[in-house]
């Protein structure tokens, strides 16, 4: 790989299954075999440097870890209305999430099936059918080929897998996972103990009613997209990389929980499992999270405008302004943090796009969502910064070729405990959760995974129907002719 | 409204300010008053100048109590329903000078160097309302920091007020295009 290993490279290495791929419910499985480099790469407490640097590796990282896995692929709450769409990606494609006609959500493959041109360039809208603009090729929200200008020049257009190629989709609770695997672990076992989590981190919402803003932040920073994970479930380094916030807390008089003393901090860190993790700081805030909660602008005012109100406004009111202090992380691309879920987005093995989606919180007074909104700008000006110097300094770091080994084994035999099924619990300087989700990495990169596209049947096509029957009673014409 | 308590009408009623002064640009006629406009500019310089030259301080003091300082994802975006870059009182703009001048902030240190372009200002006067003048502009801002380079183009809406001791800022608020495309932390943006 990389340095030392030569081309690898995916795309390329399809030698075995080149014929197979032709069909269009081709099961292929790309790429080479990795055992034997994922063992030297991951070890129990350091990882290669390799794994955040290489670029054979990141490409194949799009193909098995953002493609043969499950990953997050949006909220429900986005495509509200039949024939709303939001443009995503999984790896290196886009994905046009779907509501049809019916109601169900769908993950198409943005990518004209004639020529490869992308359907759709908004972020975002509302479509009746999806229409190529390079030849006007249009697609139903159930991904049919509904029309094709000039069908006549095809010999049997409907012997050809002209249908939208589709992801699998599931979602739990709204949230749509989606992949590429021919044959995906359920949902429920590949989410496991982290599942629970994603329900308490629901219900805290009244009627479990979540509502994501379609427009995030998108920022990047250039250094590997694991860095984010790495610093996900690090409790530690809030004391040092944020120092700045934390003395602008002080200064306003608020001590951030971030300030507190690590070394007595109650937080607690819990790994559940194919590579997600948990941070649970409310051990640490028994006062709740809006006790927590700086001086922001608005604030004075929407506090009192909820006090006026009247009646008895529950805590849990109030704290559904801030966090709810628990970071959860669904590997490989769903972080909780405070009001936002983070979605990374790997551009490179050096630059990664981070996507800031807000999280509202509707059945409750007006002031909550507005609070929510000015809450959540506040990290990303103070604090966001401060954690992508560190990313990018890491990377910068990395490049020392003779330096191998990124030291994880904080916590490792020192105060983490690991039950049966050897899901760890830790205190807050853990690096369990980072030794967690790199044995889920080298779990999933070891062996090329059997992918499959998905289409819309083109029996059930109207379009390819009507093609067919023409065909056919031309050809019957023809024969009477004769 | 009437039914709101104080404070979110409050809220509401900024919120819904600012979306107007945005959709003024569409509004405001091509011929303005060139001799305000004229006075304007030099305001507007002078805040560039002064960002550039790291006098946050006296940037600062340019600002009227009742500040507003907006940076929105997207030109159609909405205080009360978008998540914003920056939507700043007063109390978080005195946060972020403190900040420029952290030495913890690791994002800032080592400082940046940056140059600010002003162009294309037009100026009105604005009756009836916070402030005596609206004001928009072009700017483009080069950034170095540790070797990189970031370039950002974008339209200032000023709102001024007219003061014994020369303009002040009440608000200002900054249309950047490729903030939604995706760019690098604005951790460092006045």
């Amino acid at each position: 790989m990389g340095e030392n290993m030569g081309k690898n490279d995916p795309e390329t290495n399809l030698e075995r299954d080149i014929s197979d791929s032709l069909r269009p419910d081709a099961i292929v499985a790309r790429g080479p075999d990795l055992t034997d480099e994922v063992e030297h790469l991951i070890r129990k407490d350091v990882v290669h440097r390799r794994v955040y640097t290489d670029p054979d590796l990141f490409n194949i990282e799009m193909d098995r870890i953002f493609g043969a896995t499950w990953c997050f692929i949006g909220h429900e709450s986005e495509v509200p209305e039949p024939g709303d769409f939001v443009r995503k990606r999984l790896g290196k494609r886009q994905i046009i999430l779907v509501r049809t006609r019916k109601g169900e959500i769908r993950g198409l493959l943005n990518r004209c099936s004639h020529r490869g041109t992308t359907l759709v360039g908004e972020e975002e809208g509302c479509a009746k059918r999806f229409t190529c603009p390079y030849h006007g090729w249009a697609f139903d929200l159930d991904g049919h080929l509904q029309s094709l200008p000039v069908a006549d020049s095809y010999s049997k257009l409907y012997e050809r897998p002209f249908d939208l190629g589709q992801i699998k989709v599931v979602s739990h609770r709204g949230f749509v996972f989606g992949t590429l695997a021919a044959e995906p672990m359920p949902l429920d076992e590949w989410l496991g103990p982290a599942k629970l989590w994603l329900d308490e981190h629901i219900d805290r919402h009244p009627s479990g009613n979540i509502r994501v803003l379609k427009a995030p932040i998108k920022q990047t920073y250039k250094a590997n997209w694991k860095m984010a994970w790495d610093n996900a479930a690090d409790g530690i380094h809030a004391t040092f990389a944020h120092r700045s916030y934390n003395l602008l807390g002080k200064e306003a008089e608020t001590d951030t929980i971030l300030s507190r003393n690590p070394a007595v901090s109650p937080m607690v860190g819990y790994t559940l499992g194919h590579g997600h993790c948990v941070v649970d700081q409310r051990p640490g805030i028994p006062d709740g999270p809006w006790s927590t909660m700086r001086p922001l602008p608005t604030r004075e005012d929407l506090e009192a405008s909820l006090k006026e109100r009247g009646g008895d406004i529950p805590r849990e009111t109030w704290d559904l302004m801030t966090g709810n202090m628990v970071n959860l992380n669904i590997f490989p691309n769903l972080i909780f943090v405070g009001n936002q879920m983070v979605v990374p987005e790997p551009i490179s093995a050096d630059e990664t796009l981070m996507n800031y989606y807000l999280v509202m919180a509707d059945e409750t007074p007006e002031e909550v969502n507005l609070m929510r909104m000015r809450v959540d700008e506040d990290f990303m000006s103070f604090g966001i910064p401060d954690d992508f110097e560190m990313f990018e300094r890491v990377q910068e770091g990395l490049q020392t070729i003779e330096e191998e080994w990124v030291d994880v084994s904080r916590g490792d035999d020192a105060g983490d405990v690991v039950d049966e099924y050897g899901l760890a619990t830790g205190d807050l300087a853990s690096e369990a959760p980072i030794r967690h989700y790199m044995q889920e990495w080298k779990r999933i990169m070891a062996k090329p995974i059997p992918t499959t596209i998905r289409r819309a049947r083109i029996e059930d096509s109207k379009f390819m129907k009507a093609q067919k029957l023409k065909a056919e009673s031309a050809a019957a014409a023809a024969a009477d002719a004769k | 409204m009437t039914d709101q308590p104080l404070g979110l009408s409050k809220t509401l009623a900024l919120y819904e300010s600012l979306v107007a002064d945005v959709a003024f640009l569409d509004a405001a006629p091509v011929v303005f008053d060139g001799a305000l406009a004229a006075e304007v500019m030099a305001t507007l310089v002078g805040e560039a100048r002064l960002l550039d030259r790291r006098q946050f301080d006296k940037w600062y003091d340019l600002w009227a109590e009742d500040a507003a300082f907006w940076v929105p994802l997207h030109q159609n975006h909405h205080p009360a329903r978008d998540q914003g870059l920056i939507m700043d009182d007063h109390r978080r703009l005195r946060e972020r000078v403190w900040r420029m001048h952290d030495t913890s902030a690791w994002a800032l240190v080592p400082y940046a160097q940056t140059v600010r372009m002003v162009g294309g200002v037009e100026a009105w006067p604005l009756p009836d309302s916070d402030a005596d003048v609206i004001a928009t502009s072009a700017i483009s801002i080069t950034h170095e920091r540790t070797g990189k380079v970031t370039v950002l183009a974008g339209r200032q809406i000023h709102r001024l007020r007219r003061t014994d001791n020369g303009w002040q800022i009440v608000r200002k608020i900054m249309l950047c295009p490729a903030i939604s495309a995706g760019m690098p932390h604005l951790g460092w943006i006045l």
